[in-house]
């Protein structure tokens, strides 16, 4: 059984001809759970990805998955699957002898659920790689690496140019077999909001660094928008963490986030403001922006 | 949340234990027929030149199978360049580690390259009894390490130390040009080519860097040989460090 893998980060740098794409990171996911990879362009996310898949080794510190690293181990190495987001402009294979090749090199490959979610995505198995449509070879992507059934899986922007449609079956087969399998799935990825339902935790990388490692509900709960009268809303955001804040007339609109939201929301009816959460996506683009500020 | 239950159907198909071992029976099928595309022109070149026999090949005093031995030894090269460069990428994006590719590759190679020294082999031995009658022994051209076309064991050895130093120099080109791409991979070109043409000098000439190496074929054999070994373990070295570009490589799941 592929029980699902834990993963330690230790001080990991990566440098490419000198620029730092990570920055001493430092991170631990635990097993089975599904975590988001945000962050802005070129905040390190693939980088960080093709560390924890061996692709690439760190230019100092260390990848362990289990206990196990993944640049070398043989046995840490077939544990893992990333899935970038399809490629294949020039691949002649044919769907289905991409199937029967990680049926034969994946030792967890499950071929039937490759069959039945290329059913599902309405893709032939005789259609050479090089004729689909990009968000057609995202779905083929998406479906291998979901039938690799791995003790780490990692998506990297892999349902980037499937329609919406797609994308809602993606994530409902992810749910599905996550549940029936468990693993440690991490997804990396600009549609914040839309797979915030799926997501367990969140990291969210910022210009090589770590900036926050959390649940998915804690990180929603620490953040709100207040929304009043200028005079009641910044006396009642004064001394919480404000990422944004917008005026219109009289009335100002701040978003808060940290521990001081839980008080925040306790005072506002008598301060005479509203407050309303706020989407994942929304924060991450507020925490982002402000730590660029 | 939508999480319907899947049921998953027992997988009939055995596979292989070990990564070395799936690897290997995936890339069997690819070597076996990249040498059965290599030889394929030739053996049909002879087979139709024995079948139509024009009368100008009764005046061939050389042999005309010597000629072809070149075709499996620039093919060996370029299948050491795909592997590293299409099929290494794809296997350890898909759980295969770079060591074991690498024992793969060449477990999945022996067969062919075992094959190919067989088939030369029997060439000269087909040539000697049907394509050529008007001579007794067919000249060789260059120099070799067998001294007349009925030395089977010979052309044997030579064929499969030629394949596999092919094999290996192709290999160590692709990784130079991966890792360190187009300027620094074709000044590596150098080093690749030095060992690969001691092993081609001491098979043919006997003479390395200027130097007669006053030994007998067994001698010559195992200068080469100590080279091949050499550059294997040079490509051990040089596969287990290779990094992979990016995470969107052209296949699928990478």
């Amino acid at each position: 059984m592929n029980t699902p893998a834990t993963v330690t980060v230790t001080g990991a740098t990566r440098d490419f001809h000198g620029s730092p794409a990570l920055r001493g990171v430092d991170l631990v996911l635990p097993p089975g759970r599904i975590t988001g990879l945000l962050g802005r362009n070129g905040a390190g996310k693939s980088t960080l990805l093709s560390l924890l898949a061996g692709r690439r080794r760190p230019t100092s510190g260390t990848i362990r998955v289990d206990d196990g690293d993944p640049f070398t181990d043989a046995a840490t190495i077939q544990r893992i699957c990333l899935v970038g987001d399809g490629g294949g402009d020039s691949d002649t294979s044919r769907v289905g002898a991409r199937i029967d090749l990680l049926t034969t090199l994946r030792p967890s490959f499950d071929p039937d659920l490759a069959h039945r979610l290329l059913a599902d995505f309405d893709i032939a198995e005789r259609t050479r790689i090089k004729s689909l449509s990009r968000g057609q070879r995202a779905a083929v992507a998406v479906t291998l690496g979901l039938a690799s059934r791995c003790a780490l899986t990692l998506f990297d922007e892999s349902h980037l140019g499937m329609d919406a449609h797609n994308r809602y079956v993606f994530y409902d087969a992810l749910l599905a077999d996550y549940v029936a399998h468990p693993r440690t799935i991490v997804v990396s990825t600009h549609h914040v909001d839309e797979l915030a339902r799926v997501l367990e935790d969140v990291v969210v990388l910022d210009v090589g660094r770590v900036l926050l490692h959390e649940p998915r509900d804690e990180v929603v709960a620490r953040g709100a928008v207040v929304t009043g009268p200028a005079r009641a809303v910044s006396g009642l955001v004064a001394g919480t963490r404000t990422l944004r804040t917008r005026r219109l007339g009289n009335t100002t609109e701040a978003v808060v986030y940290g521990d001081g939201t839980a008080d925040v929301r306790q005072r506002a009816p008598a301060a005479g403001v509203d407050v309303t959460p706020i989407g994942l996506q929304d924060l991450f683009v507020q925490l982002t922006m402000k730590e660029h500020a | 949340m939508t999480a319907t239950s899947t049921h998953t159907a027992p997988i009939l198909r055995r596979r292989p234990s070990g990564p070395t071992r799936r690897a290997a029976r995936a890339l069997l099928p690819i070597a076996s027929g990249q040498a059965i595309w290599w030889w394929l022109a030739p053996v049909v070149l002879s087979v139709v030149a024995t079948g139509w026999r024009p009368a100008w090949l009764d005046e061939v005093t050389v042999s005309l199978w010597q000629f072809v031995l070149y075709a499996p030894v620039v093919a060996s090269f370029a299948l050491g360049v795909v592997l590293v460069a299409v099929h290494l990428p794809l296997h350890v994006a898909n759980g295969i580690d770079r060591r074991s590719f690498t024992r793969a590759a060449a477990v999945a190679a022996a067969p062919a390259i075992m094959a190919s020294a067989a088939v030369a082999a029997i060439g000269f031995a087909v040539e000697r009894a049907v394509l050529v009658t008007a001579v007794a022994d067919p000249a060789l051209v260059e120099r070799h390490l067998f001294t007349a076309t009925d030395q089977y064991g010979l052309v044997v050895v030579e064929m499969l130390v030629a394949i596999v130093t092919a094999w290996t120099a192709g290999w160590l080109v692709s990784v130079g040009y991966y890792r360190f791409g187009w300027w620094r991979g074709t000044l590596l070109l150098v080093l690749v080519l030095l060992p690969t043409g001691v092993v081609q000098l001491a098979l043919s000439t006997g003479r390395v860097l200027g130097t007669d190496l006053v030994l007998g074929a067994s001698g010559r054999v195992a200068v080469a040989m100590a080279v091949v070994v050499l550059m294997a373990v040079v490509v051990d070295r040089a596969t287990r460090g290779l990094e992979l570009r990016g995470t969107s490589t052209w296949q699928v799941t990478g």
